[in-house]
């Protein structure tokens, strides 16, 4: 089966799920209440609202504002892997043939 | 009331059914997945006593261990006459030998002499000679061999075989039962035998093995893999694509199945992914990141990765890859045959299995292998990788995302152990229809232990 790969993702129907790359780190929003969850220096930045704080990846609070974080989301962003994704990290697309888009950007 | 009448309508879930979602695909699958089979027996709470008594622990061994298929090995793992492999449950232990080509038995693990066990590890051997006094006996389970037979004379040696248990294979799995009591595994397994059999789980290698303690009841283990509940609040990445209130449990005889659809999104969701950000999200793409994948115009994730998985399967199974199912392909559907093997469905490669770590009722063994499919020669199984109950189940690093997620769901087991533990005494309120497997576990164990304390009963 061919795929394509293109620059820049598809935007989301959902606006406030929009992120700028150079701001993001990681990042994931909570499909429940998209706080955004980003790695940074000293554990796990969470963004909620005008809410920011830092957290560990057990979830227990380091600096920064309190409030109710995910300690699992936490967990996933600040002891998953530091660097972006590839197709050979996953099994079952691996093998998908890449082509180029129109925009030419990668493809293989 | 039969374990399969539901006489109540059990609530469910906002969002698509799991049969509307299939009713989507391009390749439906077999007609059993169209079938519920949702089970109800009351609203009883659970007692906490069924996970922290020792007195509890007995009766499980008493009645159910003793009595209960089991799987034991693969036929892999002993693919040469003589091969031998220890299984232990509890503290029972057992011989699973290859006593012909096409031949495997099972015996108690022990001398019928002076109770030495015959074998601690798995090994091949031509004959089973304890080692304390060198009795002998043939694979088949004949005595071959007496030391001094002159000063036994008032035994019988024709009667003194090794003591034999139960064996049945289903799809290369060796499962044993100490007492069958005239059950086959077939019969006791029933329909999952034909839901099962287009997978071929028999012509697969074990790919990787790993094994990791937990400090808590092997039921508390078990169970934080029969529902998706949980999906929200302990691995909130994944509800972008996977439907999990909308999972469908249905609960047989001897089995029980969920069927959790993948490449759709949560109902909790109070937003609507793109068929690209659930990709995205499968391929762990994060905010900001470019997508390594764009979806070709017309195509769903579902469809999508249907038609990859057919791509991957073609080596191995040829052109019946294109008969297999979209649903076969990208769902996440795992049976459990009671009481504690946990084959994921289809093409889908995980097996576990839960056991009490020896004979404590307080800490447990979660298996996981990964079972492959292979072309040419049939590899060596992997060897079984041991992990400690404070280890990820990343670092042998063959599970890829996998242990990850397990290593979520590992974060519950024994705070869940720790609290019934320090709790005072009450039952566990669970929900009726998303934790209905464990209901069904429940109400088979008890049936299995009521039966087999009715029997002590008659027989005193």
């Amino acid at each position: 089966m061919e795929g394509s790969v293109q620059g820049s993702k598809q935007g989301s129907k959902q606006g406030s799920k929009q992120s700028s790359k150079q701001d993001s780190s990681r990042g994931m929003r909570h499909p429940l209440t998209l706080a955004l969850y980003e790695l940074c220096g000293d554990g796990v930045r969470v963004t909620d609202g005008q809410k920011v704080g830092v957290y560990d990846s057990t979830g227990r609070w380091v600096s920064g504002d309190r409030f109710l974080v995910c300690p699992n989301l936490c967990g996933w962003i600040g002891d998953g892997p530091r660097e972006p994704s590839t197709l050979k990290d996953h099994r079952r697309f691996r093998n998908v043939v890449l082509k180029q888009t129109t925009d030419g950007t990668v493809g293989s | 009331m039969s374990m399969e009448e539901t006489p109540v309508r059990l609530n469910r879930s906002p969002g698509p059914t799991y049969r509307e979602i299939l009713d989507t695909d391009r390749v439906k699958p077999p007609r059993h997945f169209y079938e519920e089979k949702p089970f109800y027996d009351g609203s009883d709470s659970i007692p906490v006593e069924r996970y922290i008594s020792r007195e509890f622990h007995e009766l499980e061994k008493r009645h159910m261990w003793r009595t209960t298929w089991q799987m034991a090995c693969r036929e892999e793992h002993i693919p040469e006459v003589g091969d031998t492999f220890v299984y232990e449950i509890c503290d029972m232990s057992f011989l699973v030998v290859r006593s012909a080509p096409d031949e495997i038995r099972a015996y108690w693990n022990f001398c019928r002499h002076r109770g030495r066990q015959l074998l601690t590890q798995s090994t091949w051997t031509p004959v089973l000679r304890c080692p304390f006094h060198s009795f002998t006996w043939n694979l088949d389970g004949s005595l071959a061999y007496v030391p001094t037979e002159w000063d036994f004379p008032h035994v019988d040696c024709d009667e003194l075989g090794l003591l034999s248990v139960g064996v049945g294979r289903w799809g290369g799995f060796v499962f044993i039962n100490p007492s069958p009591g005239g059950e086959t595994l077939e019969e006791y397994m029933g329909e999952m035998i034909e839901h099962s059999a287009p997978w071929h789980f028999e012509t697969r290698f074990v790919e990787a093995h790993v094994a990791k303690i937990f400090e808590a009841n092997w039921k508390i283990v078990e169970e934080a893999f029969m529902e998706s509940f949980h999906v929200a609040a302990t691995h909130p990445q994944q509800m972008v694509r996977l439907g999990d209130v909308n999972t469908q449990y249905d609960c047989y005889g001897n089995f029980s199945r969920a069927l959790h659809p993948s490449g759709v999104p949560s109902p909790l969701l109070k937003w609507t992914p793109t068929e690209q950000e659930m990709l995205d999200n499968m391929l762990d793409i994060r905010e900001g990141e470019d997508a390594i994948i764009v979806l070709p115009e017309g195509e769903t994730l579902r469809s999508f990765a249907a038609i990859v998985g057919r791509d991957q399967l073609r080596p191995a199974i040829g052109d019946e890859a294109d008969t297999v199912s979209d649903a076969e392909l990208i769902d996440a559907m795992e049976y459990t045959l009671l009481p504690n093997f946990h084959p994921w469905a289809a093409f889908q490669r995980a097996v576990y299995r839960f056991t009490p770590y020896g004979d404590d009722h307080e800490r447990s063994v979660m298996e996981v292998m990964l079972i492959s499919p292979f072309s040419g020669e049939r590899p060596k199984p992997a060897e079984r990788i041991l992990l400690g109950p404070d280890e990820s189940w990343t670092k042998p690093g063959v599970l890829g995302i996998t242990g990850r997620i397990l290593d979520q769901d590992s974060t519950n087991i024994a705070a869940v152990q720790r609290g019934l533990r320090s709790a005072p005494p009450a039952g566990l309120e669970v929900t009726l229809y998303q934790e209905s497997r464990i209901r069904h576990f429940h109400k088979w164990l008890m049936d299995r232990i009521d039966a087999g304390r009715q029997r002590d009963r008659t027989s005193s």
